[in-house]
This record gives C-alpha cells, sequence and structure tokens, in this order.
C-alpha cells in the first residue's frame, strides 16, 4: 500500500513536469495561517513578532500614541481578528535567510456592523521588487453595502518576493470615509518557500541541472 | 535585482514521492529498479521509471524501460506523449514515431492532439507523406486546431508549394482565430519572406510577437540576468587566470574536443554537419550537457560573478577530472555511443559568452566561432519560431535582439585576443562561396584530414537527426538566399543597427 502511494505521488510529478528537461529546483513550501493571537484580550496590542516563524519573521508596525493592530476577540460574532487601528498599518515578512522566498497568499479584511463607507488601499511591496500587488477594498463601503451591515471577504494577493527579499503587507483607509477602527484582518496566510541549499541529493534531482557541478563539487568534500 | 528561475516550473515538494522529499532522487530511481525487479512495476510505473532515468542522462536504460512499458500495454495517450517527447528531446525522432503510433493504433478514439503530435514526429523523421496524412486527419477532427494547420502549413512550404501554405494559413487566421495564431503567423512570416512579399512577412511576424509578448517578459527577465552574470564573470578573468588553467590542463588527460560556437542563426549546425561528416570526428548537436550541467550551477546560479570565479579558481586537477569525465559519461549517454579517439564537436551557439567554463574544464580544446554577417544573424533569428526561454525571449524586438546579439559576441571580442591560435573564425558566407576553400581550413585547424565528403549534402540528410531549427536546411544543397537577406527589412531593422555597428567592423562585414 505504502509502495503504491510513493509511485502514485511520484508520478503525479513526473507528469506534472512532462518530459521537460528544463532544471527545476526541489523547494520546500510551509504555509502558515494567522488568525489571531491566542490568550489575549480585546484591545491588547499585537506583539510585534507574532506570527515569525522559523522561516519568515513578521513586524506588526506600531505607532505611537495608538497601536497600529490591536487583538480583538469575538469581532461582531466573527472571532478572534487583528483590528486595523490606524489609518495606515503594516506587517513586514523578513525571510530568515537568503534561500527563503516570501508569498502573501490571502486575508480576509471584515468591517464591523456600521462601520460607515469603507475603502481601504492594500499593498504588498518587496524590498528590492518595489510593488507586487495592490488593490482596493470596498467590498463593505455605501454602495455596496448600503445597510452597512459590515462582514468580511477574502483578499488574495498572491504575492511572492525574490529569494531573501522583505515584504511589506501594508493598508491605508486615509482616504475612507469608514470609522477607523471599525477595520479588521483575519486568517492572514502567508507561505515561506525554502531553496534547499545544492546538496548533493537536490543538485542530483536537477537532472540536468547539475550532475557535472556534483562530479566536481564531491571531489572537494 | 532579479532572481533567475532557469525552471518552467516547480516541483510541489509534497508530491514529488519519498525519495525526492528525503531530498534523495536517487533512492526514488532505487525504488522504482527494485519494483522493476521484483516485477511489481505496471507500465505507468515504468514511463515514470524511464523519464526519471532520461533526467540523469541514463538513456540507453530509459530506453529499454520505454520499450518495456509500451510491451506491457494499458499507458494511456498521455504518457505516451510524455515517452515520444522524451525520445524527441534527444533526436531520436523515429523512436518518438515509433511510441505515437502506438499511442494513435492502441486508444479506440484518438484526440487531435495526440494525432497531430504524431504527424509532427513523422515529419521530424522527414516522413512528410505520412505526416501530412496525419496532419489532415487532425485537421479533419477539430477545424480550429492551429498546430496541425501549422504543420500542413509547414509541409507545403517544405514541398515548395508556398502560395499553398500561405492561403493555408491565412484561411485559418480568418476563419479560426485562436491562442495559437502566433504561431500560424510566424509559419506565415516564412512563407512570404519566400515568396518575396517582405512587408507582409514583418507584419505576420510582429503580430505574432505582440501575441507572445506577455508571456515573453518573465524569460527576457531571465535573459537579461543570464546576460550580466555571464558578462561579470568573464571581465574578472585575469590572464594569471588564463594561464594557471592552462597549466593545470596540461596536467589532465588530453581530450580531443573542439567548442563550436557564435551566435544561433551564424551557420553552426551546418559547420558541425561538415566537420561531423569525417570518421574521425562526432558532434553532440546541441546537446546542451555543458550549459545545464556545469554553467548553469556553476555559473547563472552562483551568489554572483564573484563567487563563480572564486569557484572556478579553487578547481584542483582531481576535481576538473571528475568534471570532464562526468561530461563525457554523459555524452556518450546522449549519443549512445562511445567517443573514442574521435574529436568531439561540442556545439552550441550561444557557448560564446560561457566560454569561461569551456576553457577551465576544456583548456585544451579548440575553440571554432561561426560569423555571419550580424544582419543577417538578427533577421534570421526574429524569424526562427523556437519555444520561449531565456534565449529566444529577446526574439520579442529588434532592439531587444540586436542587444542580445552585442551582449553575446562582445564576449568573443574579448575571446579572441586570449585565445589566438587555439581558435578559429568561419564565415557563414566563405563557407557558401567556397565551401571547399572554407572546409579545407577548418579541417587543418582541427588537425582533421579533408576530404570531398564534407561537402556533400547527401550525407548530412542521411546521417542523424537533427535536432535543431535548422534540420530541414541543412540537409539541402547550400543556397546563397540567406546572405544579404537583411536588406529586405532593413528599414524594419533600423532600430537596431547602431548596436550591431561595432560587430559589423570587428567582423568585416561594415558596407
Amino acid at each position: 500500500m505504502k509502495i503504491r502511494n510513493w509511485r502514485r505521488k511520484l508520478s503525479a510529478t513526473l507528469a506534472a513536469v512532462g518530459a521537460s528537461y528544463a532544471a527545476s529546483p526541489v523547494q520546500a513550501n510551509i504555509t502558515t495561517t494567522l488568525t489571531g493571537v491566542p490568550g489575549s484580550v480585546n484591545n491588547d496590542p499585537i506583539p510585534a513578532n507574532h506570527g515569525s516563524t522559523a522561516e519568515t519573521l513578521l513586524a506588526w508596525s506600531e505607532v505611537l500614541p495608538d497601536d497600529d493592530w490591536d487583538q480583538y476577540t469575538n469581532w461582531d460574532g466573527r472571532g478572534d481578528v487583528y483590528q486595523i487601528n490606524d489609518r495606515v498599518a503594516s506587517i513586514t515578512f523578513t525571510p530568515a535567510n537568503a534561500n527563503i522566498k516570501v508569498a502573501i497568499d490571502s486575508f480576509d479584511l471584515d468591517e464591523w456592523s456600521g462601520g460607515g463607507d469603507t475603502t481601504v488601499e492594500w499593498s504588498v511591496s518587496g524590498s528590492v521588487s518595489g510593488l507586487l500587488s495592490s488593490g482596493i477594498w470596498d467590498d463593505k463601503n455605501a454602495a455596496n453595502d448600503p445597510s452597512d451591515a459590515g462582514g468580511r471577504t477574502l483578499v488574495s494577493p498572491l504575492a511572492m518576493g525574490a529569494a531573501g527579499e522583505t515584504l511589506t503587507l501594508e493598508f491605508d483607509h486615509s482616504a475612507s470615509a469608514g470609522f477607523i477602527s471599525y477595520l479588521a484582518m483575519d486568517n492572514l496566510t502567508f507561505s515561506s518557500t525554502v531553496i534547499p541549499e545544492p546538496s548533493a541529493a537536490v543538485m542530483a534531482w536537477l537532472g540536468v541541472g547539475g550532475l557535472g557541478a556534483l562530479a566536481m563539487r564531491r571531489k572537494r568534500s | 535585482m532579479h532572481a533567475f528561475q532557469a525552471s518552467s516550473r516547480e516541483i510541489p515538494w509534497a508530491a514529488a514521492g519519498p525519495g525526492v522529499e528525503a531530498g534523495d532522487p536517487q533512492a526514488a530511481l532505487a525504488k522504482y529498479a527494485d519494483a522493476v525487479r521484483q516485477g511489481t512495476a505496471d507500465a505507468a510505473d515504468l514511463a515514470n521509471y524511464g523519464v526519471l532515468l532520461c533526467r540523469f542522462f541514463q538513456f540507453r536504460q530509459a530506453d529499454e524501460v520505454f520499450r518495456r512499458a509500451i510491451e506491457v500495454g494499458g499507458l494511456d495517450a498521455a504518457s505516451l506523449r510524455r515517452i515520444a517527447h522524451c525520445y524527441f528531446e534527444i533526436g531520436r525522432f523515429s523512436d518518438a514515431a515509433r511510441v505515437m503510433r502506438v499511442a494513435v493504433a492502441r486508444t479506440a478514439d484518438p484526440d487531435t492532439v495526440t494525432v497531430n503530435t504524431l504527424a509532427w514526429t513523422l515529419e521530424r523523421d522527414h516522413q512528410v507523406d505520412e505526416a501530412r496524412r496525419y496532419a489532415e486527419a487532425a485537421c479533419e477532427m477539430d477545424p480550429a486546431y492551429g498546430p496541425a494547420v501549422r504543420l500542413l502549413a509547414h509541409l507545403d512550404r517544405r514541398a515548395g508549394d508556398l502560395e499553398r501554405a500561405e492561403r493555408r494559413l491565412e484561411d485559418q487566421l480568418r476563419r479560426c482565430p485562436s491562442e495559437f495564431d502566433w504561431g500560424l503567423r510566424y509559419e506565415l512570416a516564412a512563407v512570404q519572406d519566400r515568396l518575396g512579399r517582405y512587408d507582409a512577412a514583418w507584419a505576420a511576424l510582429e503580430a505574432a510577437k505582440a501575441q507572445l509578448a506577455p508571456q515573453a517578459a518573465r524569460h527576457l527577465r531571465d535573459s537579461q540576468f543570464i546576460r550580466r552574470r555571464q558578462w561579470e564573470l568573464v571581465q574578472l578573468i585575469t590572464f594569471a587566470d588564463l594561464r594557471r588553467w592552462h597549466e593545470a590542463g596540461a596536467r589532465l588527460h588530453r581530450k580531443r574536443i573542439a567548442f563550436l560556437a557564435g551566435f544561433p542563426r551564424s551557420g553552426t549546425t551546418l559547420l558541425e554537419q561538415m566537420i561531423a561528416s569525417r570518421p574521425d570526428a562526432i558532434d553532440t548537436d546541441e546537446s546542451g550537457i555543458l550549459a545545464s550541467q556545469f554553467v548553469e550551477p556553476l555559473v547563472w546560479r552562483a551568489d554572483d560573478g564573484l563567487s563563480a570565479i572564486i569557484e572556478l579558481r579553487s578547481l584542483n586537477v582531481e576535481q576538473l577530472s571528475a568534471g570532464r569525465e562526468a561530461y563525457y559519461q554523459m555524452t556518450e549517454s546522449y549519443l549512445d555511443e562511445q567517443i573514442g579517439d574521435r574529436l568531439l564537436i561540442e556545439k552550441n551557439p550561444l557557448f560564446t559568452a560561457d566560454l569561461a567554463l569551456g576553457v577551465r574544464l576544456f583548456p585544451e580544446a579548440a575553440t571554432l566561432i561561426a560569423l555571419r554577417d550580424p544582419r543577417d544573424v538578427v533577421l534570421s533569428y526574429l524569424f526562427t519560431m523556437v519555444p520561449l526561454n531565456w534565449s529566444s525571449a529577446p526574439a520579442m524586438s529588434v532592439i531587444e535582439a540586436c542587444r542580445f546579439y552585442a551582449d553575446a559576441m562582445r564576449h568573443w571580442l574579448w575571446w579572441r585576443r586570449r585565445l589566438e591560435d587555439s581558435a578559429c573564425e568561419v564565415r557563414y558566407e566563405d563557407l557558401l562561396a567556397d565551401p571547399a576553400g572554407a572546409t579545407r581550413c577548418v579541417a587543418e585547424f582541427l588537425g582533421l584530414e579533408w576530404d570531398a565528403s564534407m561537402l556533400d549534402e547527401r550525407y548530412r540528410s542521411q546521417r542523424k537527426a537533427v535536432r535543431t531549427p535548422t534540420y530541414d536546411d541543412v540537409t539541402k544543397p547550400l543556397y546563397t538566399r540567406s546572405v544579404g537577406r537583411w536588406r529586405n527589412y532593413e528599414h524594419y531593422l533600423e532600430p537596431g543597427l547602431p548596436l550591431l555597428k561595432p560587430f559589423l567592423e570587428a567582423f568585416g562585414y561594415a558596407d
């Protein structure tokens, strides 16, 4: 049973790459979804490094006098969220080393009922690449939510940085006619893709990507 | 900074089998081998095992495994297409066609793609009548399927029926616009060029490139990254490096090897075929082994040019010997024959910009550089339809194409002052005007005996298949219509000509 399983997996992989001879780095992909700060209470500031992983270090912006980000439990009946407490708030994602690429996959934006005519500009930019993805969230503005019932919708930036590049996710509702602090984010999902060092095995898997170099490097070790 | 991505797709780690998950693909290979030994491998396992073997350059074993997979039976058309593609990639077109015949024969209701793939493999195997029958069948199955129409037009062009090819393509573009229009337009441009309808040809070419441009952007960034790295590296090479590298070469077991480079569409394939007609020479037909196995990991994927030169400088004789042995093993596997004492022609038109690696690994190598009027080179490059990658993406515009030429050939201007007697330039125009004289010079430079077989196109058409885009041209008698062709498009090429001027002068093509 077990052997059939690996065969199916490898079969799927080989089918996916076709008979392509292009070198394909083998990568480990670690996905993280943040859904709140366990054990905190309403209006506790979000710890600056909340959500950091071994691969990616997060830094939540904090500009006094108000915290940019607060914990909020049971947000309008929808559980724990990250309340956006200032006109501009951001999170930076710094890869732990130069072999890691970070991607911002998705998040929910959520307006508390009665939040008013809310529009938020969001963006993901890379420290090297510049702007990677951006958009305006107006799902709960006056036009789209005339009864001002609030609620949440999913945003999927699908922005990936280069290896070692720091990404910044920023929310700006300076131009919004909605009420500050009626906006929150939840289910922040990001991925860290680890590009392995060119170990012997990985170089070998490349097939056309390094058997010659591997033969020489082996002699060195 | 742009991070270079050589791969067209990424392999999800989790879906790559336990051997790969553990960082050990050799284990995956061993598991397949065990399954084969124990008789538990089914046809799909065998097919996957064969693909994996190909990735490890074990083509002979892969061939045996593929044959067994087909004997066992039960493979679907997609799996058979994958096997055919493996054969196709190493230039074994008759084997590819054999597999695709099985795919068509064994499937109760073969799909259009499968039938047309059979037609393409037959065409590459020069079985043009049968190729036409299957392409027509694919067209009947799905009249909107552009690739089949393109193949029929290509067959018309091969047969010299240019008017028919043009009508066929224009009719298809009018009736069935599709995402493959770019392919039809490339073919149309080639046909109209042959018909002397140069403005129409250029318009077709531009329309094709406009459709491809969004997909090409990523590859163009890769291209620029690679070209910067290549130039960064070469500028770090000192005369002392070259002296040390040659001294190290004296301690290595000497090989008979020559690099044949230049730029795509400079006549490298023709020259290679002429040299390889000698029994004491053998050619690689752009196996890509040096580039993919050595240059990419050691140079393109290095952190920077400095890291690359440090690694190249650090290689000792033992390491160089190991690299050379690996290269010869992979090349013999690819060629499916022993090289022995023959002169190995390592042909890769784009190797000009990676000669640093070549000189480091094989300091005793001779270097042949194919030269041709840069304006004709760029024009031909612009007209050539090849899959999008780092080396074809610059063909999306005249200026980018000229930049690419300049970026590659400035390496030759750098190397020609350093390689001196171990290098030889061969002008394509001389090869056409005086083939006997030009090939005599080449033979003498390479230490080969000249004979008239080097001029015989029948030999070129009978020997092994040619994988590169010029596969049809090189089997024909030499023709001169490709000389000075750029003048038909001078107006369109004008924006890029200043970039070519230094090379026109350096290579003796200035008007």
